[in-house]
């Protein structure tokens, strides 16, 4: 079951037997959600994004729409997974015994995060949206202080996800705050909120270099040269792309990791270098998988999460980041096992 | 994993799969956009058309919107700037006002080395599930950009400049056929930027991916700029539906809008600008009735307790971790 293992009556295994079945599914859930997220991006995100710079004719142009299409199947294939997985995971972060007495508070913020999302795609009024947006601000803040509790984040960790919950709660001002203005009928532009928005994107690239410190450089030696190799690659594409006439370096950022490239933009590189290099540490370490699938969600998520989905799929990276949900068989009464660390 | 584990992550997945599919075919999307909205509501008083600084704009709800330089397609160029959008509508006409600094007033270009500043709002031609490509749409999802010109408005306000005046030392005996159409050939096969006698300072354009802008056959949007104590508004205004041909406009419905600026001292033309993402524009039926606001200082203090408040439940739960090991 999900929580500590320790020797307990076999009554109280019976009863937690359907947690224990989905807490087994959440590993190909999440390796299933990770390879939808990742087609979206390549097929909706990029790839469509890219191909306005391919002249159109009748070869070209149905493949430009068969990606569009497969792309979309793509989005709405994670985006009900997401939806799935999240659901699951908050269940257990609320039957936890670790975030027992945050336990109340996280089920209230799920259920105010997930009757906005139905509201949002029913009504689409400012008002779904503020308690969508209010609830995953919350729950972002809330799973952020009970990662603090379980006594397993060490302070690179937690200040890694401090810097991005942070980030987060920049663009979510952003947002929330012309939503509030607008049911509170302001005319009038939110304080701060184009300088909330410019910090964030800031935030986010220091929280890149502080993912680095946490995970990455702790496993510096898993890199190897494949995974060295495999990074510069991408940098150099990025940044030969930036410096060629037909540029899919502002394409990208600003549809799939949505910043604004404000800031110098080798910043933006560097940031982008130290990332990357974290996930394929974390990858090529077994006990650190559910620490890359994380990094992976928050990375697709984008800083500006500009639909439901994006929101998700940060909220789940986040939980995943923070160590509360632990993964382990399900003991017999007799024979308690160690915790395997997610 | 067991087999019943088995079993049922196969059938989350499959159940989740199928869903997808039916929202794929019904071209619905399973997520809500979550951007900034442009509220468009109803304005009772009259918007002149003269006057993008009258006191009817204060009643709208105003969003600022970053833009960012284009980089995506040569020439490449523009800056990080910040534009005000609002929208009014009178049930008959969408009316959007741009705002946005610029410490020059640039309106001449009768000289190779001078360009205007200039603004532009961009519409999705249809609805649809997909937001078009912001640089300039694409061939599955054009767009309406609807621009204004600060030359443009300079040949209304205070008339053409032609040739002398814009160089009042050049000498000239005399131009044969001087009302001849012939010898202005741009002017005489309609050339746009050609036209002395024009009658609105916005263009109404169309275009299915960059490099594709077309200035469309009619010219039905109408606007003004003035430029006052370093910035410029411009005024864009259009009827709500005029065909299917062009972005059609519905009270309580929501479309796409993105802004687009021009510098002309920074010699910024063409697709040197500066551009945003697609917004939701938000068309309501509700009054404009202005006001209301939180001070700086009140979102300071609530940002700060926020924090404090997260960073001491913080620090006291992991103190309480670690003792407890």
């Amino acid at each position: 079951m999900i929580g500590t293992a320790v020797s307990r009556p076999a009554a109280a295994s019976r009863r937690l037997a359907p947690l224990d079945s989905l807490a087994a599914g959440l590993r190909p859930l999440t390796i299933t959600l990770i390879a939808a997220v990742l087609a979206e991006t390549l097929l909706l995100r990029i790839v469509v994004r890219v191909g306005v710079h391919v002249p159109k004719h009748s070869v070209l142009t149905g493949l430009f729409e068969t990606a569009s299409t497969l792309g979309s199947l793509a989005f709405n294939f994670a985006s009900v997974l997401a939806l799935v997985l999240l659901t699951l995971v908050l269940t257990f972060v609320i039957a936890n015994k670790r975030s027992r007495a945050f336990s109340p508070l996280i089920a209230l913020l799920s259920a105010g995060l997930f009757l906005g999302l139905f509201l949002t795609l029913v009504t689409d009024t400012p008002e779904a949206d503020a308690l969508f947006g209010v609830s995953a601000a919350l729950l972002a803040i809330t799973i952020l202080i009970v990662a603090t509790r379980t006594g397993d984040l060490t302070p690179a960790v937690a200040v890694a996800l401090g810097l991005m919950v942070a980030a987060y709660l920049s663009y979510e001002y952003y947002t929330l705050s012309y939503v509030f203005y607008r049911i509170l009928d302001y005319a009038a532009i939110p304080p701060l909120s184009l300088d909330a928005l410019r910090f964030g994107e800031a935030m986010a690239m220091v929280a890149a270099g502080a993912v680095f410190f946490a995970w990455g450089l702790p496993r510096w030696g898993l890199i190897g040269r494949a995974g060295g190799a495999v990074v510069a690659v991408t940098i150099l594409a990025l940044t030969a792309a930036g410096l060629s006439p037909v540029s899919t370096m502002a394409i990208l950022a600003l549809w799939t990791t949505g910043v604004s490239l404000f800031l110098p933009f080798p910043i933006y590189l560097l940031a982008l270098a130290l990332f990357l290099l974290t996930l394929v540490a974390c990858f090529r370490d077994r006990n650190a998988s559910w620490i890359a699938a994380g990094l992976l969600l928050v990375l697709l998520a984008g800083y500006m999460a500009e639909s439901t989905y994006q929101h998700l799929l940060f909220l789940l990276g986040i939980v995943l980041l923070s160590g509360i949900v632990k993964e382990e068989d399900t003991p017999p009464a007799s024979q308690p096992q160690e915790p395997r660390t997610l | 994993m067991q087999s019943t584990n088995r079993w049922t992550v196969t059938a989350i997945v499959f159940a989740a799969f199928a869903v997808a599919i039916v929202l794929t075919l019904g071209d619905m999307r399973l997520a809500s956009s979550q951007t900034v909205t442009l509220v468009a509501k109803q304005t009772e008083a009259t918007v002149p058309l003269d006057d993008p600084f009258d006191g009817v704009w204060d009643s709208a709800n105003p969003i600022e919107a970053p833009l960012s330089g284009q980089l995506i397609v040569q020439p490449k160029g523009g800056v990080d700037r910040t534009v005000t959008a609002r929208a009014l509508h009178d049930n008959d006409r969408l009316y959007v006002l741009l705002e946005w600094q610029d410490d020059t007033e640039d309106v001449l270009v009768s000289h190779q080395t001078e360009f205007t500043d200039a603004a532009a709002v961009q519409f999705p031609v249809s609805e649809g599930e997909s937001v078009p490509s912001f640089c300039m749409g694409d061939p599955t999802a054009p767009v309406n950009v609807w621009q204004w010109k600060g030359a443009w408005q300079s040949d209304i306000d205070q008339g053409f400049v032609g040739i002398q005046d814009a160089n009042p030392n050049i000498a000239v005996d005399t131009y044969p056929f001087e009302d001849e159409e012939v010898f202005y050939p741009a002017r005489s096969v309609g050339n746009a930027y050609a036209a002395t006698d024009r009658t609105t300072p916005v263009d109404n354009l169309l275009a299915g991916s960059f490099g594709t802008l077309t200035q469309a056959d009619d010219q039905i949007v109408d606007g003004s700029g003035e430029w006052r104590d370093g910035s410029w508004r411009a005024l864009f205004a259009r009827d709500l539906d005029v065909g299917e041909e062009y972005s059609r406009f519905t009270v309580n419905e929501s479309t796409n809008i993105a802004f687009a600026v021009w510098d002309g001292a920074e010699n910024e033309r063409n697709g040197t600008k500066s551009v945003s993402q697609f917004l939701t524009l938000s068309l309501s039926d509700e009054i404009a009735k202005g006001g209301g606001g939180i001070e700086t200082w009140q979102i300071a203090l609530i940002a700060i307790a926020v924090a404090a408040v997260t960073g001491v439940l913080a620090l006291r739960g992991w103190q309480r971790s670690k003792q407890q090991q």
